[in-house]
């Protein structure tokens, strides 16, 4: 069975971390997704306050895996790849 | 203190340890510039809503949640805090608020590694806030290194109040200290404020003008004699008349004759004791034919008694300023004041007294205090409070062919022909009688 993986992450504004962490989540999905689908939504809060208040924004970049389930969410670059994977719960996909 | 309040459009920090009382002054703020943006760092908004419904104070207010996720996951660069601005913005605006508190922004120097760069983030929100004049209450915690944590923290802020919580024999204190306010003159002491359940009391400032209402009435001491010692028509209204003495010389006799009197004359006034129950100051006065009762009946009378050893000399002195001006008497009894001065330090005590009568005066309340002079002082009085006391009457016992015989005099009474006598007095079940008090002309 397929399993889908939704991923989001939250930046303000496209700053170079913003830029370095879609990269480095980009990797790490091509890398664990295990040939399962993923899809990783960048979010702009700037553009989009109420997205920041809703989700509860306080730090950027801010990455959240909404599915599978337990919702699970980092903050920071991704370059710590090790944390991301545990932080975002991929380790076991 | 601040010379009319916060800055407006400006960013001010109260900083002061855990429990000093900084997201009390928050709360206070927001309440009296509603609509305020409140985001917290620290306490649930729940809580925060808790507190201020205790209070009374508006439930309007809007909450920013900004408690930093214990169990959040760092990796890598540790990251901007790009989501603080978009949301203070987005409540400012919902709300309509041009002010905002920062409720214990230490927390983000304890939740992110890169100091550097909260600071960075913090400084951005105060030059956002600044640039739009929006009126900034940022309030933050100190630990023993609050410099290295915080960096230049007090110097982005055009105001810093610290707070603090002294112990002293076991009485806690709290202290408020303006520590820079720009622009602007500001008082400069160390203030003692008090947090109880009617919200925040400072300790009564009355700035360093004197500017006491002087009337040109008397109010009737209630003993025909002592009036007429006292330029014949007892003392000026909003004075501040004391009776000194020895320990059962009859000062609070005095006192309780004086306060018949006014009550009697329709006058308001509150009777307060360090020494005894309601109860017993009645009876004490019934048994020299003085019926308090019916004054406390009328509501012209409020007798209260506070054990002096249960709250630290600001406390006592802060609650008296506030019962008076929460109440409005016309006239105060405090009997006897010296015994504050048994709390503690002797110069603060003075300090506070001169406060608390500087403070009362400009009211124009009446005061009358009564001082226990220690009997082993050689009848010195030691509450160096003269300065500020109008008239100012002894009461005395001497022995003499082996009887006592208690006697009176006016030490001093501003503005008013008064006797040079010493003069004899008996307690009656009649009242005060008082010998032959007759002005030499």
């Amino acid at each position: 069975m397929s399993i889908k993986l939704v991923l989001k992450v939250y930046i303000a504004g496209e700053t170079p971390v913003a830029r370095r962490t879609i990269a480095n989540l980009e990797k790490i999905c091509a890398e664990v997704s295990n040939a399962h689908e993923y899809s990783v939504d960048v979010i702009d809060i700037l553009k989009h306050p109420q997205l920041a208040k809703d989700e509860k924004i306080l730090a950027t970049p801010t990455v959240v895996k909404e599915l599978p389930e337990p919702v699970r969410r980092v903050i920071g670059d991704l370059s710590d790849r090790e944390q991301a994977l545990i932080g975002l719960d991929l380790v076991a996909l | 203190m601040l010379g009319g309040g916060f800055l407006a459009g400006r960013p001010t920090l109260i900083r002061g340890a855990s429990g000093a009382g900084k997201s009390n002054f928050a709360l206070m703020f927001a309440a009296a510039n509603s609509p305020t943006v409140f985001a917290t760092f620290d306490e649930a908004p729940e809580r925060l809503k808790d507190y201020a419904a205790n209070w009374g104070l508006g439930s309007d207010l809007s909450f920013l949640d900004f408690r930093p996720d214990p169990e959040m996951l760092v990796s890598g660069e540790v990251p901007e805090l790009g989501g603080m601005l978009v949301r203070i913005d987005l409540a400012l605006k919902k709300a309509g608020a041009a002010c905002l508190v920062m409720d214990a922004i230490d927390v983000l120097f304890e939740a992110f590694e890169n100091r550097t760069q909260i600071r960075r983030e913090l400084h951005r929100v105060i030059n956002w806030c600044v640039g739009r004049g929006v009126t900034l209450v940022a309030t933050s915690g100190v630990d023993s290194d609050y410099r290295a944590s915080t960096g230049i923290l007090d110097y982005i802020f055009d105001c810093v109040i610290l707070l603090d919580r002294r112990n002293e024999n076991g009485l806690v204190t709290r202290i408020l200290n303006v520590l820079k306010l720009r622009g602007t003159g500001h008082g400069t002491n160390e203030y003692p404020f008090l947090i109880d359940d009617h919200g925040i009391s400072l300790i009564p400032v009355t700035g360093i003008h004197l500017s006491a209402k002087s009337s040109n009435r008397r109010l009737s001491t209630g003993i025909a004699g002592l009036d007429r010692m006292l330029g014949e028509r007892g003392v000026w209204e909003g004075s501040v008349v004391m009776f000194s003495g020895q320990s059962g010389t009859g000062k609070s006799i005095f006192a309780i004759s004086m306060c018949h009197a006014a009550c009697n004359a329709g006058k308001t006034a509150i009777y307060a004791s360090f020494e005894e129950a309601p109860e017993q100051i009645i009876r004490n006065a019934k048994s020299i034919g003085i019926a308090l009762k019916k004054h406390t009946e009328t509501g012209n009378l409020n007798i209260v008694s506070v054990g002096v050893a249960e709250l630290g000399v600001e406390e006592h002195i802060i609650r008296l300023a506030r019962l008076v001006d929460t109440t409005r008497p016309d006239l105060i009894f405090i009997d006897p004041i010296s015994s504050l001065g048994d709390l503690g330090d002797a110069r603060l005590f003075k300090h506070l007294v001169l406060r608390l009568l500087n403070h009362l005066k400009a009211s124009g309340t009446t005061v009358v205090l009564t001082e226990l002079i220690p009997d082993n002082s050689k009848n010195v009085s030691h509450m160096n409070v003269s300065s500020v006391t109008d008239t100012w009457v002894r009461v005395n016992r001497v022995e003499r062919d082996g009887q006592y015989f208690r006697s009176i005099h006016v030490h001093k009474s501003r503005g008013s022909a008064t006797s040079d006598k010493v003069v004899e007095f008996q307690m009656t079940k009649k009242g005060l009688l008082l010998g032959d008090t007759s002005v030499a002309a």
